[in-house]
C-alpha cells in the first residue's frame, strides 16, 4: 500500500523525487497533488477545504484546539468516573485503638508475666504490638513495640529492647540508643484491673 | 560415629561424601561407556568412506576421555575413600574386611584398565588398525569388569541377601538380590553418558556436516539407553526391601519438607532428569548441526542431576542403616542396640570419652557430634535447628526416647542425662529458647510423674508451664 | 492447479521458494499445507521471524539469558496456577500449610515455584548486566532497553508481592518493612503505602491486594511487556558488540535464531527445569510459623538475597539520613534508564568506556554489599 502511494507521488511531483525527501504527514495532506484515490473520505474533505482558500489554516488550528479541549474534558470525565474504583481500593479508616474510657486490653500478657521487677513480655493491643515490663522500682511500664525505623516489632530483652530486622536498640525507657531508629518508642500507661492488663495513651503529665 | 573430629558446618559429612561420589559416578560411568563408544566408533569409522576424518575427531574424543576420566575419575575415587572413612569408619572397615578379595581384584583391574588405555591412546599413530580395535574393545571389557566388582559391594549395602555378620557368606553378599538389576541399569546409564560425552566433544566441530553425522551417531547411544533404564529400574524396584518401599510411600513423619519425603523427591529428580535427557536428545537429533556446546554441557548436567537423584535414592532407601540390618548410619551396631546397652550412660559406651560436666552444653554438643553429625548439621543441610523448631524441653526428650519410631532414625544411645543434655544443646541453638540441661531434666521428670498420676495432672499443668517459663527466663539471663 | 486456485478471489498465491518446503502436492499433508497457506498467507510473518540471527563468538551463550527468563516465567505461570488451586487468601497460612503438608507433591510444587522465582531474579540480573556490558542499549535500541528495565522492575514486584502470600512471620515483617520504606517517601509516600496496605498496617486486608497483583495484574503486565520487548528485538535483530563489528565480514559468523539457536537453547532450558527439581529436593522451601501481628520480629530475620544490597545499604544511613540513602539507591535505576541517552557512540568512545568502568564498579559494589549483608 504505502509503496504504491510513494510511487504515485514520485510520478506527480518531480521535485520531491529529485531531493528524495519524504515529507511529514501533515504537509502531505496540504499538498493537493498528493491526494490519491486511496485517501479516506475524512481526509478528502479536509483536503478539499484546504484547497479552497488560504484562510482554512486557522480554522484547522482552531479545530485542533477544540478537539484537544474536548479530549481533556473527556479524560477528566473518565478520571471522575474512576472515583468509585479509587474508593474501592482506598485503605479503610483505622479502627480506634482505645475504647471510650481511653484504655485497651493487653493481649497475650498476663499479670503473672510481669509479676516481679525485671520481668516483661511482648504482647499486643488493638492491632498493634506492645511491650509491658515491671521496672526495678516495681512500676509497670509499656511501650508500643513498632520500631520507629522500619516498623518491625522490637523484642523485650530484659536489659533493652532489640529490633531483629536492622539491629536497632532502645533502652528500657524506650529511647533509641543504637542502630537506625530515628525516634524513641512511644510510651503507654499500663495498669492492672481485675487481673487484666490495660494500656492507655500517655498523658502529658505522665511523661517522666 | 567414632571420629567426632570431622565437623563440616553447613554441609555435613554425609553431603561431602555425596558430592564427591556423584561426580565420581558420572565420570566412572563415562569411563566405561566411553570405552564401548571408542570400540564401536573404531569399527564404524572403518566402514565410512571418510574414515580418516572421523578418526581425527575420534582422537579428540580420546584425548578428552583420557584426561577427564583418569584425572577427575582418579581424584574423586580417592576422595570417596578419604571422605567415607572419616564420615563412617565402622562401615568402611566392614566393607574392607568382608570384601578383601573383591578390592584386590578391583585394584588389579583398575591398573590393567589404565595400562590398556595408555597403550591405545599413545599408540594412535603406530599401532595397526586391528590392534587399535582390539585395545579399545579390551579396555571396555576390563573397565566393565571393574563395574561388575564394585556393583556387588554397593548393592550389598542395601540388600545383603543371605549374608550376616556371623555366617560371612561372601558369595551371597556379592551376588545379592539387587546385584543384577543394578548392573543392567548402570550398563544402560554408561552407554547414555558415553553418547552425551561424545556429543560434548562433537559440539566443538566447525564442520557442520561432520558434526551432524557424529551427533546423530551419538544420539543413537542415548535414546535406546534412556528407554531401557526405566525398564531395568522396575526390576530393581522389585528387589527393594519392604522398608524402603514403605519409606518411599509414606515419607518420614515429623521431619521437615512436608508430605514429600526426601527419598521421594530424589526419585522424581532422577525420573524427570532422565525424561528431559531423552526429550533434549530427540530435539537435537532433529537438527544435529544445531548442537551448541552450551546445549551439550546442559545435557551432561542433566545426566549429573539424574545420577544425583538415583544415587541419593539408593542411599536413602537404606535408612536408618548404612549396612542394612547390621550397622546403623551413625555407626551403632544392631547387635549392640539392646535395651540394656542403649540405656548405659553414652560416654561409657562410646569409644570416645570427652571430659565435660554432666548436663552442660558441652555434654550436649558432644552427644550431637558423636551421634547426629554423620548425617545432620546444626543450621545447614538437614539442619537440626529447623527440625527442632517445634520442640519443647519435654517433647524433645520424649522424641529422643523413641527416636527409632521415626523409621529413618537409629535408636538414641544414652540415658536421661544424655537426652536432656542434647535437648538443651539443640534448643539453645535458638537463644530465645535456650534452657539449661539440668532444667530440661527437671521438667522432664516432673512431666513423667504427672503422667504416672493422671488425677493430679490437671492442677499440676499450670505450675509446670510457669516453671518452664521461669526456667527459660533463667537460662536466658544466664547466657547474657 | 495453482492457476485454478488463483482464480478464486482472496486466494493468495504461494511463493516459489516456499513451494519446495511443502512436500508433494498429492500427499495429504502437502494438500493441507497448501490449502491453509492459500487462505492464510502467513509467509510475511514467517519471513519476519526468519531474519533474526545471533552473532556467533566465544561469549554468545549470553544471548540465551532472555530465552531462559521466558522459560522460568513459564514455570512460574504453571506452578503458580497449580498453587492457586489450593491457596485461599482468606486463610493464607493454613492453606499454604495444607499445600505443604497434606497435598501430595504440594511441597515440591511450592519449592519449584520458590526456586524458579529465585533463579528468575538471578537471570534478570545476568541478562541486565550482559546487555549493559555488551553495550546493546545504545542507539537504536533505547526503547528495548527501557522495556527490559521495566520487566526487571516487574519481576522484583512479583517477588515482593508473592513473598507476603504465605503469611508467615518472615512474610509479614518483610512486607511491613518494604511498605514502611515506601511510606517515608515525600509527597505521595503515605498515600501509596495506604493503598498498598489497605489500612494503617499490614493485615489480612493487604493479602487480597497483593494476591490480585501477584496472580492477575503483574502476569498480564509482564506478558504484554514481554511481547513488546520481543517484538522490538525481532524488528531490530540482535545487537552486535563492538569487538564483533570490527571483525572482517568473512570472520563474522552468525546462526539463525529459528531454529538453530532455539534448538540449542532447549536442552539448556530443560536442564534448568531439572535444576529446579534438584534444588527443591535438597532445599525445600520451609513454611515459617504463622504471622503474629503482636510478636517481636524473630532473630536473624533477613530479606531474600536479591534485596540484601538495599537492606544492607540502608543500614549505612541511620536515622534522619535514611531519605538520603533512599535517594542514593533510587539513583541506580534512574541511571540505568538514562544510560542509552548518555552513551551513544558506536564504537565506544571515551565516554562509553567510562560508563563501562562505572558499571564494573557498580557490579563489584553490588556483589560486595550483598555479601556483607549475607554474612553480617
Amino acid at each position: 500500500m504505502s509503496k504504491a502511494k510513494k510511487r504515485t507521488r514520485v510520478e506527480r511531483s518531480p521535485v520531491e523525487a529529485e531531493e528524495g525527501i519524504e515529507l511529514p504527514a501533515p504537509e502531505q495532506e496540504k499538498a493537493p497533488e498528493v491526494a490519491s484515490a486511496e485517501a479516506t473520505s475524512s481526509q478528502k474533505s479536509a483536503l478539499a477545504e484546504a484547497s479552497e482558500d488560504a484562510s482554512a489554516e486557522p480554522v484547522m488550528k482552531d479545530r485542533r484546539r477544540f478537539l484537544a479541549a474536548m479530549g481533556g474534558l473527556g479524560l477528566a470525565w473518565c478520571a471522575g468516573a474512576m472515583y468509585p474504583v479509587y474508593k474501592f481500593l482506598a485503605p479503610k479508616a483505622a479502627e480506634p485503638l482505645f475504647d471510650e474510657e481511653g484504655k485497651a486490653v493487653v493481649e497475650k500478657i498476663t499479670p503473672a508475666d510481669v509479676a516481679q521487677p525485671g520481668m516483661g513480655k511482648n504482647g499486643g493491643y488493638g492491632s498493634r504490638g506492645v511491650i509491658v515490663y515491671r521496672d526495678a522500682s516495681g512500676n509497670l511500664r509499656a511501650f508500643d513495640s513498632k520500631c520507629t525505623h522500619a516498623g518491625c516489632n522490637v523484642a523485650f530483652k530484659t536489659t533493652e529492647f532489640y529490633c531483629a530486622c536492622h539491629g536497632g536498640v532502645y533502652d528500657l525507657n524506650g529511647k533509641n540508643v543504637s542502630g537506625p531508629p530515628p525516634e524513641p518508642l512511644p510510651e503507654l500507661r499500663a495498669f492492672e484491673r481485675d487481673g487484666i492488663l490495660y494500656v492507655s495513651p500517655m498523658g502529658e503529665e505522665g511523661r517522666s | 560415629m567414632n571420629y567426632p573430629v570431622w565437623n563440616v558446618p553447613g554441609i555435613g559429612a554425609g553431603l561431602v561424601v555425596a558430592i564427591i561420589a556423584t561426580i565420581h559416578v558420572l565420570i566412572s560411568h563415562f569411563a566405561i561407556g566411553g570405552g564401548a563408544f571408542l570400540a564401536v566408533a573404531e569399527f564404524w569409522s572403518d566402514r565410512q568412506a571418510d574414515g580418516e576424518r572421523i578418526r581425527a575427531w575420534l582422537h579428540k574424543f580420546a584425548t578428552f576421555f583420557l584426561v577427564f576420566t583418569t584425572v577427575f575419575g582418579a581424584v574423586t575415587g580417592v576422595g570417596i575413600w578419604f571422605s567415607i572413612q572419616l564420615a563412617s569408619p565402622e562401615a568402611t572397615s566392614l566393607l574392607i574386611h568382608q570384601f578383601v578379595f573383591a578390592w584386590a581384584t578391583e585394584w588389579i583391574v583398575f591398573l590393567a584398565e589404565l595400562s590398556v588405555l595408555y597403550l591405545y591412546y599413545y599408540g594412535w599413530k603406530t599401532n595397526s588398525r586391528s590392534f587399535q580395535r582390539f585395545l579399545a574393545a579390551a579396555y571396555f571389557v576390563i573397565a566393565w569388569f571393574s563395574l561388575f566388582v564394585i556393583n556387588g559391594i554397593l548393592t550389598f549395602m542395601l540388600t545383603p541377601g543371605s549374608w550376616t555378620l556371623q555366617n560371612h557368606d561372601i558369595a551371597g553378599a556379592f551376588f545379592n538380590p539387587g546385584f543384577w538389576p543394578a548392573l543392567f541399569i548402570r550398563t544402560a546409564v554408561m552407554m547414555l553418558i558415553a553418547g552425551l560425552g561424545a556429543m560434548l566433544v562433537a559440539s566443538r566441530l566447525h564442520d557442520d556436516a561432520l558434526k551432524a553425522r557424529i551427533v546423530s551417531f551419538s544420539a543413537k547411544w542415548v535414546i535406546p539407553a534412556a528407554l531401557l533404564v526405566p525398564l531395568f529400574g522396575y526390576w530393581y524396584w522389585s528387589t527393594l526391601p519392604g522398608s524402603s518401599i514403605d519409606l518411599f510411600q509414606s515419607g518420614a513423619t515429623g521431619v521437615g519438607g512436608g508430605k514429600m519425603a526426601s527419598i521421594n523427591r530424589f526419585f522424581w529428580l532422577s525420573v524427570i532428569s532422565g525424561g528431559l535427557i531423552m526429550v533434549s536428545t530427540m530435539v537435537i537429533a532433529l537438527r544435529p548441526k544445531a548442537l551448541h556446546t552450551s546445549a551439550a554441557v546442559a545435557l551432561m548436567l542433566l545426566a549429573l542431576f539424574g545420577v544425583v537423584g538415583a544415587e541419593f535414592f539408593r542411599e536413602m532407601a537404606r535408612k536408618p542403616y548404612v549396612i542394612k540390618d547390621t550397622l546403623y548410619s551413625n555407626a551403632l551396631w544392631v547387635h549392640d542396640a539392646t535395651p540394656e546397652q542403649l540405656a548405659q550412660p553414652y560416654f561409657s559406651a562410646s569409644r570416645w570419652e570427652p571430659e565435660t560436666q554432666p548436663l552442660s552444653l558441652e555434654h550436649g554438643e558432644w552427644v550431637y557430634r558423636l551421634q547426629c553429625a554423620t548425617c545432620h548439621t546444626l543450621n545447614g543441610y538437614r539442619g537440626l535447628k529447623g527440625y527442632t523448631a517445634q520442640w519443647t524441653p519435654v517433647s524433645g526428650v520424649r522424641f529422643l526416647e523413641t527416636l527409632e519410631a521415626q523409621g529413618v532414625m537409629p535408636p538414641f544411645q544414652g540415658n536421661v542425662d544424655d537426652r536432656a543434655a542434647l535437648t538443651s544443646f539443640l534448643l539453645s541453638l535458638d537463644p530465645e529458647r535456650a534452657i539449661a540441661g539440668s532444667d530440661v531434666k527437671i521438667l522432664y521428670e516432673q512431666a513423667q510423674e504427672a503422667q504416672q498420676a493422671p488425677q493430679a495432672a490437671l492442677p499440676f499443668v499450670g505450675s509446670l508451664l510457669l516453671a518452664a517459663e521461669r526456667g527459660a527466663q533463667g537460662a536466658k539471663e544466664g547466657l547474657r | 492447479m495453482a492457476k485454478k486456485q488463483a482464480e478464486i478471489p482472496d486466494f493468495a498465491p504461494i511463493p516459489e521458494e516456499l513451494e519446495a518446503h511443502l512436500g508433494e502436492p498429492s500427499t495429504v499433508t502437502g494438500k493441507a499445507a497448501r490449502a491453509l497457506l492459500h487462505r492464510y498467507p502467513v509467509w510475511p510473518v514467517l519471513k519476519f521471524f526468519a531474519h533474526k540471527r545471533v552473532p556467533q563468538y566465544r561469549h554468545s551463550y549470553w544471548y540465551m539469558m532472555g530465552g531462559m527468563l521466558l522459560f522460568f516465567f513459564g514455570i512460574q505461570v504453571v506452578t503458580g496456577i497449580l498453587l492457586m488451586v489450593y491457596y485461599q487468601p482468606g486463610s493464607p497460612w493454613a492453606s499454604v500449610n495444607y499445600i505443604v503438608n497434606e497435598v501430595p507433591y504440594g511441597a515440591l510444587i511450592r519449592s519449584i515455584h520458590h526456586w524458579s522465582a529465585n533463579l528468575m531474579v538471578l537471570t534478570v540480573f545476568l541478562h541486565l548486566f550482559s546487555t549493559f556490558f555488551m553495550k546493546a542499549y545504545r542507539r537504536p535500541r533505547e526503547l528495548t532497553w527501557i522495556t527490559g528495565l521495566g520487566l526487571a522492575g516487574l519481576t522484583m514486584l512479583f517477588g515482593f508481592s508473592g513473598y507476603l502470600l504465605p503469611w508467615d512471620e518472615l512474610a509479614f515483617f518483610a512486607v511491613r518493612i518494604g511498605i514502611s520504606e515506601l511510606e517515608k517517601l515525600p509527597l505521595l509516600g503515605e498515600w501509596a503505602a495506604g493503598i498498598a496496605r489497605g489500612g494503617s498496617d499490614v493485615s489480612q486486608e493487604t493479602i487480597g491486594r497483593f494476591y490480585a497483583l501477584h496472580v492477575m495484574v503483574l502476569p498480564l503486565s509482564v506478558m504484554g511487556l514481554i511481547g513488546l520487548h520481543l517484538l522490538l528485538v525481532q524488528i531490530q535483530g540482535v545487537s552486535e558488540p563492538d569487538g564483533f563489528r570490527k571483525l572482517p565480514a568473512s570472520q563474522r559468523k552468525y546462526r539463525n535464531f529459528f531454529s538453530d539457536f532455539l534448538i540449542a537453547e532447549i536442552p539448556v532450558w530443560l536442564m534448568m527445569g531439572a535444576l529446579l527439581v534438584l534444588l527443591s529436593a535438597l532445599m525445600p522451601r520451609e513454611l515459617g510459623t504463622e504471622a503474629d501481628v503482636f510478636a517481636a520480629a524473630p532473630d536473624g530475620i533477613k530479606p531474600e538475597w536479591y534485596l540484601l544490597a538495599p537492606y544492607q545499604g540502608l543500614k549505612l544511613f541511620p536515622g534522619s539520613l535514611e531519605l538520603l540513602g533512599m535517594l542514593v539507591m533510587g539513583l541506580v535505576p534512574m541511571a540505568l534508564v538514562v544510560v542509552p541517552f548518555i552513551d551513544r557512540q558506536i564504537p565506544a568512545d571515551a565516554r562509553g568506556r567510562l560508563v563501562t568502568k562505572i558499571g564494573v564498579l557498580g557490579l563489584i559494589g553490588f556483589v560486595l554489599i550483598t555479601a556483607w549483608g549475607f554474612f553480617s
